[in-house]
């Protein structure tokens, strides 16, 4: 087994969560737990793998995931604020539905659809040389490197500016917020929309760095990973690239630990498993893994509260 | 008050807003069914389709013949139960969101049994593989109370992550030692270890009894017993609940492993009365589509048995789509989602908060 191989593809595996993950991260801060975001990475993978049939272009297809993230993220955001449906239910019947139109329309418009293109890795000078992880850190695609740079963007943006700070006090204290002259419905419609078309550039980087083309529920579950990887990482970005690294491993070894001799017995789904049972593990020791106070809670109003 | 990560307390009783007349609400519900049917009719015509015609196509493919309402049954027979499996906890406020994952359990507890006891008389061997699909969806779903007693550990997270556990067990059985070798599945239980068929030459066979049973019996628990006056009890306000000296241990612990026993049930039926082995896809979301199915009955274990055979027909109906129209079998799906969306968008279906203790 070698070291950077095993690196190499789990940086390739996990950035499509990684994504997801800091998408979610925002929503969360403010209040809003999107379970809908499997449906939003498999609309956005739809989204980019239509953009490569049409135009066989990489940088369009890539950015296809921004109008496929902010339709899905109007319709969730109407849902959630400005109806304020349970978010659970609303979010989980979303999946089906995504998981529905994007089959239907793959039967209809991509199946068969033979171009398989990904973007290629663009070596860093220098860096990509250090050995072990510089080849697998250090040359990759543009999508990944986008991503860590987003992981720095979100950081500082929840933690520095005021828009972070607002989105925190509605997620904890719309009322307070309100009070204090906060627009907290529009602060969530904001957070739900940019969430999701980070969450929808997660589908689309699954398509365009890893598969190269669309299949019926090409996601499967990987959004449900970043809702575990969010809660793991405490909402901190920085650990959360640690948390979808943690699930890129798993997803790397499984497929390298089936040549290892000595541990050739144990089943592959178990290495499959093991982030959901981490995360599980991680849910339950509730030191530190509170939700922001009011995830989950329709805003109705100061006097509703 | 302790800090904890368990989501804001929600209310899983479903109420009627208290201005809205039930005939108001049905108008809305009628309203959001043709908003559903005519926001997939242009999803439809999208697809290249006739939507009339692909419409008509549903309707036979649901209810054109006797075989084809047998089909439905078929299909509405675990539905009724993932909907129980959501329904009971959700009538005490905690998500189960996980009858997919204890569905896939009940279904590969009882596939092993049902491939290791292979002495035993069929009958028996029935028997006690639909009996240890029950018990083991039901310890699986306890997995989630349990941490959700001991450690506070959020049951939405718990249970969607055992869905994933539960989908990798059932493909370990499948690939495994247990594999048939020639397509992806588990051989074949023996012969004769069924559900016989109780409307001759249809799929309907005796889990649609069980899972009528199973929802009498939680009709029964709900509304006629102390233990289900707690339960509901505790969906309206769980502080008072406490107050009035219910046991929410007992009450969590109840309503996972009831809900879990339905959903394992609903695996075990599809084990042994429809595919005689653990196929890949065993389950076309049921577990997730129950919660739909929970959701319209408004929680009322009776009013999910129609609620059920609605879902059903529309699942059954649509895979008569690519033959009729050429279009996705997937296309149920987006009906049966828009609908339950815009049903709960015009606040039909309300989950609401408990009120301010």
């Amino acid at each position: 087994m070698n070291i950077t191989t095993v690196l190499t593809s789990a940086v390739t595996l996990m950035i499509p969560v990684l994504w997801a993950s800091l998408g979610e991260t925002i929503g969360e801060e403010a209040g809003v737990l999107n379970i809908g975001v499997e449906g939003v990475m498999l609309s956005g993978a739809f989204a980019a793998a239509l953009g490569l049939h049409f135009t066989q272009d990489l940088a369009v297809s890539a950015l296809m995931a921004i109008p496929a993230g902010l339709l899905v993220g109007c319709i969730l955001s109407y849902l959630y604020v400005s109806r304020g449906t349970d978010q659970i239910v609303t979010g989980l019947l979303f999946n089906l539905l995504a998981l529905g139109t994007t089959s239907a329309l793959y039967e209809k418009y991509l199946t068969g659809a033979g171009q398989i293109l990904t973007f290629n890795q663009v070596e860093i000078p220098v860096v990509s040389r250090i050995p072990i992880i510089g080849s697998a850190f250090f040359n990759q695609t543009i999508p990944s490197y986008a991503a860590f740079l987003t992981a720095g963007v979100v950081f500082y943006l929840l933690r520095y500016t005021w828009f972070g700070l607002y989105l925190r006090i509605v997620g904890e204290r719309p009322d307070a917020g309100e009070a204090a002259g906060l627009d907290v419905r529009a602060l969530r419609w904001g957070a739900v929309v940019v969430g999701c078309t980070l969450a929808a550039f997660g589908g689309a980087s699954l398509v365009l760095i890893q598969t190269g083309g669309f299949v019926a529920n090409i996601t499967s579950g990987q959004g449900f990973i970043a809702l575990a990887v969010v809660i793991l990482c405490r909402w901190n970005p920085l650990w959360i690239i640690a948390g979808a690294g943690l699930f890129g491993l798993a997803d790397a070894l499984q497929f390298q630990l089936q040549s290892v001799s000595s541990l050739s017995g144990v089943p592959h789904d178990l290495w499959l498993a093991v982030p959901y049972i981490v995360t599980i593990v991680a849910v339950s020791s509730a030191k530190g893994s509170r939700y922001p106070a009011a995830v989950g809670v329709p805003y109705r109003g100061r006097e509703a509260a | 008050m302790s800090v904890t990560n368990e989501l804001q307390p929600h209310v899983a009783t479903i109420e009627t807003p208290r201005k809205q007349v039930p005939l108001r609400s049905a108008a809305t519900s009628f309203v959001s069914l043709v908003a559903a049917v005519l926001l997939t009719g242009l999803l439809i015509w999208v697809l290249g389709a006739n939507p009339v015609q692909a419409y008509q196509g549903l309707l036979s493919g649901a209810l054109g013949s006797g075989y084809n309402v047998g089909l439905t049954l078929t299909v509405a027979t675990p539905l009724m139960l993932t909907g129980l499996a959501a329904a009971i906890p959700f009538s005490a406020r905690l998500w189960n969101v996980g009858g997919e994952g204890q569905l896939y359990v009940g279904a590969v507890a009882s596939v092993l049994v049902a491939l290791t006891f292979v002495h035993l008389p069929a009958p028996v061997l029935a028997a006690l593989a639909v009996i240890s699909g029950i018990l083991a969806g039901a310890a699986w779903a306890m997995i989630a109370g349990l941490l959700r007693i001991l450690v506070d550990a959020n049951e939405v997270i718990v249970t969607l992550m055992l869905n994933f556990i539960a989908l990798d067990a059932a493909d370990y059985v499948i690939t495994g030692p247990w594999a048939q070798n020639v397509s992806p599945q588990t051989r074949n239980i023996p012969k004769g270890v069924t559900l016989p068929t109780i409307w001759p030459g249809t799929t309907v066979n005796l889990g649609l009894v069980l899972a009528l049973l199973f929802a009498v019996l939680a009709f029964v628990l709900m509304r006629n017993t102390p233990l289900g006056l707690s339960i509901r009890a505790t969906g309206f306000n769980s502080k008072a609940a406490r107050l009035a000296g219910f046991s929410i241990t007992r009450i969590t612990l109840v309503a996972f492993g009831a809900a879990g026993a339905c959903a394992g049930l609903a695996g075990a039926i599809e084990v042994v009365g429809v595919y005689h082995a653990l196929v890949p896809d065993l389950s076309a979301n049921y577990g997730y589509i129950g919660i739909a199915v929970a959701l319209l009955a408004r929680l009322s274990p009776l009013w999910i048995i129609p609620s059920a055979i609605f879902f059903a027909a529309i699942t059954v109906g649509g895979n008569n789509l690519t033959a009729t129209s050429g279009i996705s079998t997937s296309t149920s799906l987006i009906i049966e989602a828009v609908f339950i969306i815009l049903l709960l968008a015009f606040h039909v279906i309300r989950l609401q908060r408990p009120r301010a203790s």
